[in-house]
């Protein structure tokens, strides 16, 4: 990082005086020495905050922040770390814009209103929360869990588990999530099945794409309302899938097509099997309309 | 050394009753045998005891009340006698008796904006959790189908996931959450309310059907699912 | 608990509690014959006045008949029955306010309308001691004394403390004899 302004680093608990100071900040650096493997705390509500991890033993934060955006912090410190940006009562408050560098082996939690979160690099677990910000993780958590109720949730990483959810917001999976949860009332769900062992998708109104060739031994449960289920697979994928539907359309270009139970009030129940089987998906839905085609 | 009559007349009502443990039975009856006084009121105790036994066990009231009853179990059930104040805040919340949810009022709206927003909304809400929660009762009232027992489990869930997802509401009414916030949770709210609706509808076509009835609990859990986000945004933590 | 509940009609109590809760409104008026006096007399200890034991005993067999479906025959109607009505009077009281004057006027002088079955002696002058009982004392004694219900059980219903239970039982026994010597 480079300095613009010369504002000395502190060691202890730092918090910034006056708020004439405050509004007049354009850029802030602060830095403070942190544990391998400590806890961090990042409040930002309005702009966004990108979280990297690398290899020193301290935390570092960069701010740019348009006018009234408030005051920056950075207190706490060892295993305990606690930033973010004190916004003015009464007013909305201007973006700040951090950029957050973390030991890799940190916990990384962030609350934002609307202000996007972005995690990279980031060993430890994650905790990423933000009303209608985009919230974005890559790298190798150990464990994830993003939420955003209008955002879109987009997570690319090797994890063992990770946990989306949104209201209205889309969301993206992929990377090799080991054990994945999806929630959604209307959003989009977009789903790549590598690297997965145990997936639960759950949606409203929200329209669900899972993609690829599914793990050997993975089972998959997608359920809707009226969302439309669309697997799209690879077409030397083996998987047994289970439709349950009351109302929707069900089409398949792949594998063998059974129907189990047809009945006007109990609904439909198909099994398809493409490939030599070897995975489990299961799609319930009341009446979204169910597709099973080759990936393209 | 015989007790007195101090550690006696506590006890008469226990040992009139046959309740006393065997040690305190053999005091008793030992003091007794000496004291008059202790004797009488055992005896005023047994005749009282005597007296209560022998009230009538059914009284007929002095006049028909069946016409009274009749008339009125046509009625809509939503309260168990309390008047609902006039008052758009204090909205009595609909009661299911069946899981002993107590009941509360809504707390006079604050002044700001931001809050009568809240109150706003969650009437809104209230009122069609209100109007679910009729329809659990009289749902429960009907002919019980052949899977009866699961309809009675699933009322009992459902108004579980209702009373979770009022209690919900009313923290969420306590914070200072936007009304950009409330709007989206509002939103979100009418879209999973209308897929309720249609798996109730469904269900009344199909009662005791697994899968339809699964679906609606998973219904309500996402309700759950959503509010608890937005009460996420109004922490501190 | 007093014994199994009698019914007057031939036809057993579980199979006519089927019937009302399949909707059979005749089924449900034989139930009610049945355990009229039971819930009436219950009302009327608990409440002192005939005028709001009549009421009390209408909301029980109404609140019956809308809680019918979750009546799962796991105990016996008239016990299920009794909590209600026992329910239904003590909610009343509370939601309303105590009547505690038209209980105290009761007990100096009972109104006109309250004659109990004729009995000789005791029985009616207990009858009218109890009328005349303080509120919570009154309540305890029925429920405990006249009706067998335990004293948790009473706190559960009442929403006292199990002692208070006890220490009211007392309070009524004792005031119950002065008022009988």
């Amino acid at each position: 990082m480079s300095r613009r302004t010369a504002v000395p680093l502190l060691a202890a608990l730092a918090l910034l005086g006056g708020a004439a100071a405050a509004a007049a900040q354009g850029r802030v650096e602060r830095g403070i020495p942190a544990a391998p493997d400590g806890t961090i705390r990042v409040y930002n509500l309005t702009g966004s905050t990108t979280v990297r991890g690398w290899d020193r033993d301290s935390v570092a934060v960069l701010a740019t922040l348009a006018p009234g955006a408030g005051r920056v912090y950075l207190a706490g410190g060892g295993q305990s770390i606690k930033l973010g940006v004190e916004t003015p009562m009464g007013v909305e408050a201007g973006a700040a814009h951090l950029e957050v560098r973390v030991p890799r082996g940190s916990v990384v939690w962030v609350k934002a209103a609307d202000a996007s979160i972005e995690v990279d690099g980031v060993q430890g677990g994650l905790d990423l929360y933000s009303v209608t910000g985009d919230v974005t993780v890559r790298g190798g958590p150990s464990t994830v869990r993003a939420e955003s109720m209008e955002g879109k949730v987009s997570i690319d990483a090797r994890t063992p588990w990770a946990r989306a959810k949104t209201a209205s917001g889309p969301i993206e999976l992929g990377g090799g999530i080991g054990d994945l949860a999806a929630t959604t009332v209307g959003g989009a769900v977009r789903v790549a099945t590598p690297g997965t062992a145990r997936a639960r998708i759950e949606s409203v109104t929200g329209d669900v794409v899972v993609e690829g060739r599914p793990d050997r031994g993975g089972a998959w449960e997608i359920e809707t309302h009226s969302g439309g289920v669309t697997l799209a697979l690879a077409p030397d994928a083996g998987a047994q899938i289970i439709v349950h539907t009351f109302g929707g359309e069900v089409q398949s270009e792949l594998g063998r097509v059974t129907t189990k139970r047809q009945d006007d009030f109990a609904g439909r129940e198909l099994v398809i099997v493409t490939g030599s089987g070897g995975s489990s998906m299961v799609v319930r839905t009341f009446k979204g309309p169910v597709t099973v085609r080759s990936a393209r | 050394m015989t007790w007195s009559c101090d550690a006696v007349r506590p006890r008469l009502d226990d040992w009139v009753e046959g309740s006393l443990p065997d040690a305190e039975r053999r005091e008793v009856a030992a003091h007794l045998e000496s004291c008059e006084a202790c004797r009488g009121e055992a005896a005023g105790l047994g005749a009282l005891f005597s007296a209560t036994a022998g009230l009538p066990r059914e009284i007929q009231p002095p006049r028909d009340l069946w016409p009274a009853i009749d008339a009125r179990l046509d009625e809509v059930v939503d309260d168990a006698g309390e008047v609902a104040p006039a008052a758009v805040v204090s909205l009595p919340r609909a009661r299911s008796r069946r899981s002993g949810i107590p009941r509360w009022g809504l707390v006079a709206a604050a002044l700001a904006l931001v809050l009568v927003t809240a109150v706003a909304t969650s009437i809104l809400t209230r009122r069609w959790d209100q109007a679910m929660a009729l329809k659990l009762q009289r749902a429960g009232e009907r002919a019980p189908t052949a899977a009866g027992t699961m309809n009675d489990d699933v009322s009992d869930q459902e108004a579980r996931f209702l009373a979770a997802s009022q209690e919900l509401l009313t923290g969420l009414e306590g914070q200072r959450l936007s009304p950009e916030t409330m709007a989206i949770v509002r939103r979100n709210l009418e879209v999973i309310d209308a897929a309720i609706a249609e798996l109730h509808a469904a269900l009344e076509r199909d009662p005791g059907n697994g899968e339809l009835t699964r679906m609606l609990l998973a219904t309500y859990q996402r309700k759950i699912d959503l509010l608890e986000q937005a009460a996420r945004a109004g922490e501190e933590g | 608990m007093h014994a199994t509940a009698r019914t007057h009609s031939s036809v057993p109590v579980s199979a006519l509690v089927r019937r009302a809760q399949a909707g059979d409104r005749a089924a449900f008026e034989r139930l009610y014959q049945d355990h009229v006096g039971r819930i009436y007399a219950l009302c009327l200890r608990l409440t002192g006045d005939p005028e709001e034991a009549m009421e009390r005993t209408q909301d029980a067999f109404v609140r019956a008949w809308h809680g019918l479906g979750s009546f799962r025959g796991d105990a016996a109607f008239s016990t299920w029955l009794h909590r209600l009505a026992v329910n239904v009077v003590l909610t009343e009281r509370r939601s309303i306010g105590r009547r505690e004057r038209r209980v105290s006027a009761a007990a100096a002088d009972v109104g006109p309308a309250y004659e109990p079955a004729p009995r000789a002696g005791l029985g009616v002058d207990l009858e009218r001691a109890i009328a005349g009982l303080p509120p919570g004392a009154r309540a305890v004694f029925v429920l405990y004394d006249v009706e067998g219900y335990g004293h948790q059980e009473i706190a559960q219903m009442t929403g006292i403390a199990a002692g208070t239970s006890k220490a009211q039982l007392h309070r009524a026994r004792r005031l119950l004899r002065e008022a009988l010597s």
